[in-house]
């Protein structure tokens, strides 16, 4: 089925917050999930992976050192890691950082790009960014041992949308709404008829 | 000339402010039709299939400068019961779509399996919005029974209600599937925020006055009678509301940045202005004259908007006399508004506001270009910021919230969340109902406040990134601070978790922005308006100025 990418990332977000994830780390799957899947690349099957394989772990980001190289005993998870990189973005060194291991390292793509970095590559992949994305590899793949993220390059390439529409397939979309069933309240007759403010006549 | 300056957002960002806004230039319908004046704009009954009973499809086709876009209607005969406004309805009396260009038969087809099923069906990119509309049975019975026996409908009970058909959703940018707000941001005449729904809303608008005058010939085609084309024009579109909307104002930082920004900007041009000119107060006069008829008309069974409409109408006969013998050479409006702080209510002092920009479309009108926002533009986080420097932006932006005490059980009463069913916001009692953990997050002020008590044990010199990967939980308030900081009216300045605190207040504040009238509210937290009431239909728009908002004063 096609989704509008706006469907698909506030299904990402609210999945991510059922997942257990912050608001604000939400926010940042969501904004993934919508960047990636503009591009064709597919976040929102990513996502949906990575929550399952993830469901109830403590999701702290082990602090990352100072310095290029990033090293957890547990795997990054790539909406953390991504988040926390680009929040660094003016910080970190001017060379290539590598940080491992990393679940779905596609999904630290987008916050990549999004602070002008050219890519990012594990072992026999090699993912590019500038004027559209360019994958040489398994984009899927599940766990990767280390992950060398592009911060050698110069200056901010465009990357920009190619698509409006995201593929969702019926597996993933279950899984999506799944985890974000958890963010509903379940409903009461009190709630039904004072939460929403109506309980009067609206047939007038 | 010497410039007034912007009104600080803590002034204008508090929630009883906001929920008395009023219509103006600015709005988003007035906008919608000054472009469609401008650009000459054809509108055409492409389809009128609908049958003795009700029943049937219709297309009406706006053609612009560039591009088409179409309405497609579907008329159904809904049985009593199952009229109902909430979002928790499965059926409705009309169903729409507006469709980019012009449908194929094929398309159509699609578009009537799923456009009556509103949210349990699907569009595609093909389409732009999604929406309903159901009768007003006060209304709907009288009109077609008079103009059936020949004779027009009584003008007080149009009057009473407004309108023939209220919708109870309009859905776009990329909901259920239609194209996401990207698809067409580029276009010109969909850059403004909100012209594709409002657009979709006028075209409602024509649809629904043909239909009420064809069910009238369908029940006695040889008495029948279409409607006084003045009278026609005093029936607007309804609209019923309820929390679905309230979310979008917190979700949308940037955005309600940009529209309060760019009134309060219009506002101080305006009182900036030296002189006024002959012309210019003879505008302003009769916009007043109007507003007085509007407020005149504007009922409401809601004791605190009664209240608040006898505040407005006795704002508006101090307003009249206090432009007697008033000295329109200097500084003229800037003097009438520092007035109007001191001798009006809020009510009073922004449909003053609204006024005030009347006359000056020329200064002012040019700002609709800044509405628009592009929110994910914003959503960076600045991680290198220092601890000390967040902690001086909540200061400067939430210190309304640092005051608040948030241990007492009033401040923080409410929690906004997520019903299973129908996925419909909510507001609920935390301390009652076992919604807590579902709180959605739009309580920026308690955030805020929560951020600053646990900065303050911090390293001053420890940046935001490293602050952040120990506190997750923070991530969306840092977001919204950093963002506050470049965007000053981003932020509702008030408690929106307090036990008093009104959600149609919000409601009326989007509402407004986007030209709505008549504000009804039938709770604290559900209000009907009317849209495009006093409009031109299509044929009378070349000849209509944008003054139609305000209703003609009685001979």
């Amino acid at each position: 089925m096609s989704f509008s990418l706006i469907e698909t990332e506030t299904l990402a977000r609210k999945a991510a917050r059922g997942a257990g994830m912050s608001w604000g780390l939400a926010e940042e799957a969501g904004f993934a999930v919508r960047w990636s899947e503009a591009r064709g690349l597919p976040g929102a099957e990513l996502l949906a992976a990575l929550l399952q394989q993830t469901d109830g772990d403590d999701r702290a980001l082990v602090a990352p050192q100072p310095g290029d190289v990033w090293r957890a005993e547990a795997p990054f998870c790539p909406i953390t890691a991504g988040a926390a990189l680009a929040d660094r973005a003016g910080m970190l060194p001017g060379q290539a950082l590598r940080l491992g291991p990393v679940r779905y390292p596609l999904l630290l793509l987008p916050y990549l790009a999004e602070t002008g970095q050219a890519g990012l590559s594990w072992a026999d992949t090699d993912i590019r960014t500038g004027g559209g994305v360019t994958v040489e590899g398994d984009a899927r793949k599940a766990l990767a041992t280390e992950v060398t993220c592009g911060f050698a390059a110069s200056g901010s390439l465009p990357c920009p949308p190619t698509q409006w529409r995201a593929g969702v397939t019926p597996e993933t979309l279950a899984v999506l709404n799944r985890f974000a069933h958890r963010t509903y309240a379940p409903d009461t007759e009190a709630s039904r008829l004072a939460g929403a403010g109506a309980g009067l006549t609206d047939n007038d | 000339m010497s410039a007034v300056a912007l009104r600080p957002p803590g002034q204008v960002m508090q929630l009883e402010r906001l929920g008395s806004l009023h219509q103006s230039r600015l709005s988003f319908m007035r906008i919608l039709l000054r472009r469609m004046r401008a650009g000459n704009w054809r509108i055409k009954r492409r389809l009128f299939e609908i049958d003795k009973a009700g029943v049937g499809v219709a297309l009406y086709e706006a053609q612009g400068p560039e591009r088409s876009y179409t309405l497609v209607a579907f008329a159904h005969d809904l049985p009593p019961e199952k009229r109902s406004d909430r979002v928790i309805a499965k059926a409705w009396d009309a169903t729409f779509t507006l469709f980019d260009g012009a449908p194929e038969q094929a398309d159509i087809d699609r578009l009537a399996q799923n456009v009556p099923l509103q949210e349990a069906g699907r569009v595609s990119v093909s389409e732009l919005s999604v929406s309903r509309a159901n009768r007003s049975v006060r209304l709907w019975e009288h009109v077609v029974t008079c103009l059936a026996q020949g004779h027009q409908p009584d003008a007080e009970k149009v009057a009473a209600v407004g309108y023939l058909m209220r919708t109870t959703a309009v859905y776009g940018s990329g909901k259920l599937g239609a194209a996401d707000r990207g698809v067409t941001e580029d276009r010109p005449e969909c850059h403004g925020p909100f012209q594709i729904e409002m657009l979709s809303v006028y075209l409602t608008r024509c649809f629904v006055m043909d239909l009420v005058e064809h069910m009238a010939r369908a029940r006695s085609p040889d008495t029948a009678v279409p409607l006084d084309p003045g009278l026609r024009r005093r029936f607007g579109i309804g609209n019923s509301t309820g929390l679905g909307l309230a979310p979008f104002l917190v979700n949308h930082p940037v955005l309600l940045n940009n529209w309060i920004a760019t009134r309060e900007t219009a506002l101080a041009r305006v009182r900036s202005v030296e002189t006024a000119a002959a012309s210019e107060v003879t505008v302003f006069r009769d916009r007043l004259d109007r507003a007085i008829r509007n407020a005149a008309d504007w009922r409401s069974e809601h004791p605190m908007q009664i209240e608040r409409l006898g505040h407005l109408r006795a704002d508006l006969d101090a307003l009249k006399a206090r432009l007697e013998g008033f000295d329109f050479a200097i500084h003229p409006w800037d003097r009438l508004y520092r007035w109007a702080e001191d001798a009006l209510s809020v009510e009073g002092q922004e449909q003053l506001v609204s006024l005030l920009l009347e006359p000056y479309g020329e200064l002012v009108d040019d700002l609709e270009g800044g509405l628009a926002a592009d929110e994910a533009a914003a959503r960076r986080i600045d991680g290198a910021m220092s601890v000390a420097d967040l902690r001086r932006l909540i200061k400067a932006h939430y210190g309304w919230a640092l005051a608040i005490d948030w241990t007492q059980r009033d401040a923080q009463a409410r929690a906004w969340y997520v019903s299973e069913e129908k996925l419909e916001p909510r507001l609920g009692e935390r301390f009652e109902e076992p919604i807590a953990e579902y709180e959605q997050p739009l309580a920026p002020g308690r955030d805020a406040a929560a951020l600053a008590r646990d900065l303050h044990g911090c390293d001053p010199s420890l940046s935001i990134a490293d602050f952040l990967t120990s506190h997750p939980e923070h991530r969306h308030i840092v977001r919204r601070v950093q963002l506050v900081d470049r965007y000053p009216y981003a932020e509702i300045r008030d408690n929106t978790i307090a036990a008093h605190m009104m959600p149609i207040d919000w409601l009326r504040c989007k509402l407004a922005c986007f030209g709505a009238t008549h504000f009804d509210p039938r709770s604290d937290r559900w209000v009907r308006i009317n849209m495009f009431q006093n409009a031109p239909f299509p044929p009378e728009l070349p000849d209509t100025g944008d003054d139609w908002a305000y209703p003609e004063v009685k001979p």
